[in-house]
């Protein structure tokens, strides 16, 4: 009996035949999707297939033709118009190795972001760690572009901001996960923005997503961006370019490197008014050095770099504060968040309305600079 | 000898050797007459040293013809100049001395006096090293065929009073000697017992070999896993001894088995303990590293290629996609033709005499590996995959356990066919749970990872040194 009902069940997995089994060759495997406005629907969905077959150097083989394809389909809904996508392929679209989402300016300006990351959120087929851009430029053109390095743009576009631990213009990539995390959390944030610069794509600035609406608010550029990385904590490495005035009133470059940097954001209450306190610490390294008068070997001769950079830092810092607290009145610099740990009671009363308590917080910005070295050698 | 008409009326022994041995060409017989005394000799001239009848027997005993004084049957022990002389008054031991080499001599007087004397001589091979356990600093010295020379064998390398051999004669129409050894005190009664009962149970009609006593001993029946390990290597015998292990000697046999045998013990080699210890763990976590992928491997790849092209990296997925591109089969068709060929190839390696078994391989290498791929029957990717699980199973120490897991290997890509990974996790699960229900007289296969036995694990995935060895088994005492 015992092995009569086991055998069934054998019987019965035969049955299943390969059930979803599907060849890796026979799958559209989709690296990068653009999102904007159609021309004769509402939306257009740009998709960027692999196209194994024109990779060079795999097999030998000489391959003509692009490595991708890019399919630009116009529908109601992003859901009907992957569908539609089975009418000009012969491959089942495949989104498990999607690498980048880019949507226009426009898109983001007029839909709720919410909106438009519904599906991709859904479905199980889209990894979490897909990288979210924005660009001012047309979707489908940029998506074009050809790659420089990569195989792919879309490739491309997700590895730019590889190098966020080199410059301190480039933001981290907001993934999928992130936007999830920051709607779920109700606040504000940035998408980093490319934009096409002499035929080649490029990292500019940032869009600033309004929590009110998740829609587009605005724009970062590469300096502000520059302020939103010291305040996030970002900060992993880069330059800090400052103009020396030296004693015979000629004015010098002096270019440092960041080799450790940590932002504390501090929220403290005081009878029932909340001050937020930002300290940063870093220790910087002589970069480039213009002021050939300097001498390195003389006891406090970072005295004046250390004054120089402090100020530098904090104008940045500040700068990107007066544009969240004054003109957009939006929290993207995720003081919510600390204030939320550090202050939960407090922020628990006054969820709802943090925006409008936001913009009149006092927030007071220390900057502590430590240069500790000049490099490998000093030409003395 | 189980059916044999014997005549009810008395007849002489000579006669009956007749009769046994149905006349056969190789029973010789010489009579002697001796004073008031015939004297007959009988052999089997194949198996019998002729120049130790001539001057032991023969020579002696026709000294005594020209003799006035009548010969006494019994005092023919006392003529010959052989070590030892034995009676025998049993007709069916009279053909078991024969068959052994031993020479008959039937002195009849008054009554029948049987004696028998050892002259044997068999065809036998000089001691070499195992074709199958190859070592690269032990003791090279292999079993061979005769059963004598492999007791000697474990007598030369386990000097010790307590090693006990036990005689067992087996097969209901043709005997095959076996031996049960084992060291009192290390090996546990029941253990004995055990042996004892399943080596008594034995119905076969013919034992010939160590590998037919195994089946015919072994309870798991419809288990791909062995349940005595074999070996050619005395110290690996010696060594089993040592644990408590009993082994299992077959007359004709170069092979020995040790029982009970773990999984644990089927992945160890004796070099594991001639090197020093790290380096001797690092050799033992590769094999085991190595037995494991030699049956999840192509299971894996099938389900990622077909079934979850999520869980490849991008670049991989992509270049992955370009070779298969034009492949006529479906990866699982793909996977058993290659898997086919790999096993076509290594039978035929086994079964072609030597100098041409290399041509096979290299025809195999070149014709199926090279010209399958460019003829684009099979994808690049496919041969690795394939090629490596058959290298990895070649680490596996012993071949009964490297065939196991080639066919669980197929079980378990047929099931990574259907399912996928879910398939592959089933299958897996299934031959766990298989594995830790399973006993080797018993005592359970997975010791000592199932059921958990701390102090022996460091015998097992790695190998400690063996100081602490020393201290565990104090405390055992």
């Amino acid at each position: 009996m015992k092995r009569g009902t086991f055998t069934i069940l054998c019987l019965l997995l035969m049955l299943t035949g390969c059930w979803d089994s599907n060849e890796i060759e026979d799958v559209g495997l989709i690296i990068g999707v653009g999102l904007d406005y159609g021309k004769d629907e509402e939306f257009s969905m740009t998709h960027q297939y692999v196209v194994p077959n024109n990779i060079q150097g795999i097999q030998g083989g000489l391959s003509t033709g692009q490595p991708f394809q890019n399919l630009t389909l116009e529908g109601e809904s992003f859901f009907e118009i992957i569908r539609e996508n089975s009418l000009e392929t012969d491959r089942p679209p495949n989104f498990t190795h999607l690498k980048s989402l880019v949507v226009s300016d426009e898109l983001i300006e007029k839909e709720s972001v919410r909106k438009l990351i519904s599906f991709f959120l859904r479905d199980h087929e889209f990894r979490r760690t897909v990288a979210v851009f924005t660009t001012k430029e047309n979707v489908a053109t940029i998506m074009e572009v050809e790659p420089t390095k990569e195989i792919f743009p879309a490739v491309q576009i997700k590895e730019l901001t590889q190098n966020n631990y080199k410059s301190l213009e480039i933001l981290e990539n907001t993934k999928f996960s992130d936007i999830s995390k920051y709607i779920s959390e109700d606040a504000s944030f940035v998408i980093p923005e490319i934009e096409i610069n002499k035929d080649r794509i490029r990292l500019s600035g940032a869009a600033i997503i309004s929590n009110k609406d998740f829609k587009l608010v605005g724009w970062l550029n590469s300096k502000e961006v520059q302020g939103l990385k010291w305040i996030t904590n970002t900060v992993k490495s880069g330059l800090v370019s400052l103009t020396d005035e030296s004693d015979n009133n000629t004015k010098d470059h002096v270019v440092l490197e960041i080799i450790k940097a940590n932002t504390k954001i501090d929220p403290t209450l005081d009878k029932g008014e909340l001050k937020v306190e930002v300290t940063i610490n870093t220790t910087i390294r002589l970069g480039e050095d213009w002021n050939i008068e300097r001498d390195v070997f003389e006891p406090g001769w970072n005295k004046k770099i250390n004054k120089d950079a402090e100020a530098h830092i904090k104008r940045s810092v500040e700068k990107v504060i007066s544009l969240a607290q004054e003109e957009y009145e939006l929290d993207f610099l995720t003081i919510s968040k600390w204030v939320r740990i550090k202050e939960p009671a407090y922020y628990e009363k006054h969820k709802k309305n943090w925006n409008s308590i936001f913009k009149d917080v006092p927030i007071s910005v220390n900057v502590n600079v430590d240069v500790d070295g000049y490099g490998t050698q000093d030409l003395k | 000898m189980k059916i044999r008409k014997r005549s009810n009326k008395q007849t002489t022994v000579t006669e009956q050797i007749i009769e046994d041995f149905h006349n056969s060409s190789d029973v010789q017989f010489k009579s002697l007459a001796l004073p008031s005394l015939d004297i007959t000799l009988v052999f089997i001239c194949d198996i019998t040293n002729k120049k130790t009848i001539q001057d032991l027997i023969i020579a002696p005993l026709l000294a005594l013809v020209n003799q006035d004084e009548p010969v006494n049957p019994s005092s023919i022990p006392s003529i010959l100049p052989v070590e030892a002389i034995d009676v025998v008054n049993n007709r069916e031991k009279v053909n078991t001395y024969l068959m052994d080499g031993y020479s008959i001599i039937i002195a009849s007087g008054k009554a029948e006096i049987v004696y028998a004397i050892n002259t044997s001589k068999f065809v036998k091979r000089n001691t070499e090293e195992p074709v199958n356990e190859p070592t690269i600093s032990g003791p090279r010295d292999g079993f061979v065929e005769s059963i004598e020379d492999n007791k000697a064998l474990i007598r030369k390398h386990m000097h010790s009073s307590d090693l006990v051999f036990e005689r067992y004669s087996v097969g209901t129409e043709v005997k095959t000697c076996i031996e049960l050894v084992y060291l009192k005190g290390k090996a546990r009664e029941e253990l004995l017992n055990e042996a004892r009962e399943r080596i008594d149970a034995i119905e076969a009609e013919y034992i010939g070999d160590a590998g037919l006593l195994e089946q015919t001993i072994s309870k798991n029946k419809y288990s791909t896993f062995p349940e005595l390990t074999n070996t050619q290597f005395p110290l690996k015998v010696t060594n089993a001894l040592m644990e408590g292990k009993i082994t299992i000697l077959t007359d004709g046999s170069p092979t020995a088995l040790i029982a009970p045998t773990t999984l644990n013990m089927l992945l160890q080699t004796p070099d594991d303990y001639y090197f020093k210890w790290i380096p001797a763990s690092l050799t033992r976590i590769l094999t085991y590293f190595a037995a494991i992928i030699s049956f999840v491997l192509p299971a894996i790849y099938i389900s990622l290629i077909s079934f979850h092209h999520g869980l490849i990296p991008t670049d991989l997925a992509i270049s992955l996609s370009k070779t298969r591109e034009g492949v006529p089969f479906p990866s699982v068709i793909e996977a058993f033709l290659m898997e086919l060929t790999i096993e076509i190839l290594r039978e035929a390696g086994i079964r072609l005499p030597k100098p041409i078994g290399s041509t096979v391989s290299i025809v195999g290498a070149i014709v199926i590996g090279e010209t399958a791929v460019s003829a684009g029957i099979v994808s690049p990717m496919m041969v690795m995959v394939i090629s490596f699980t058959a290298i990895c199973s070649f680490t596996v120490p012993n071949y009964q356990l490297s065939l196991a897991l080639r066919s669980i290997r197929f079980f378990l890509l047929f099931f990574a066919a259907i399912l996928g990974i879910y398939g592959m996790l089933i299958a897996l699960f299934i031959i766990s749970t298989h594995l830790v229900s399973l006993r080797s007289f018993k005592v359970p296969y997975m010791e000592p990872f199932a059921p958990f036995r701390l102090n022996q694990l460091k015998d097992s995935v790695i190998r400690l040194f063996f100081k602490q060895d020393k201290k565990a088994g104090k405390t055992h005492e």
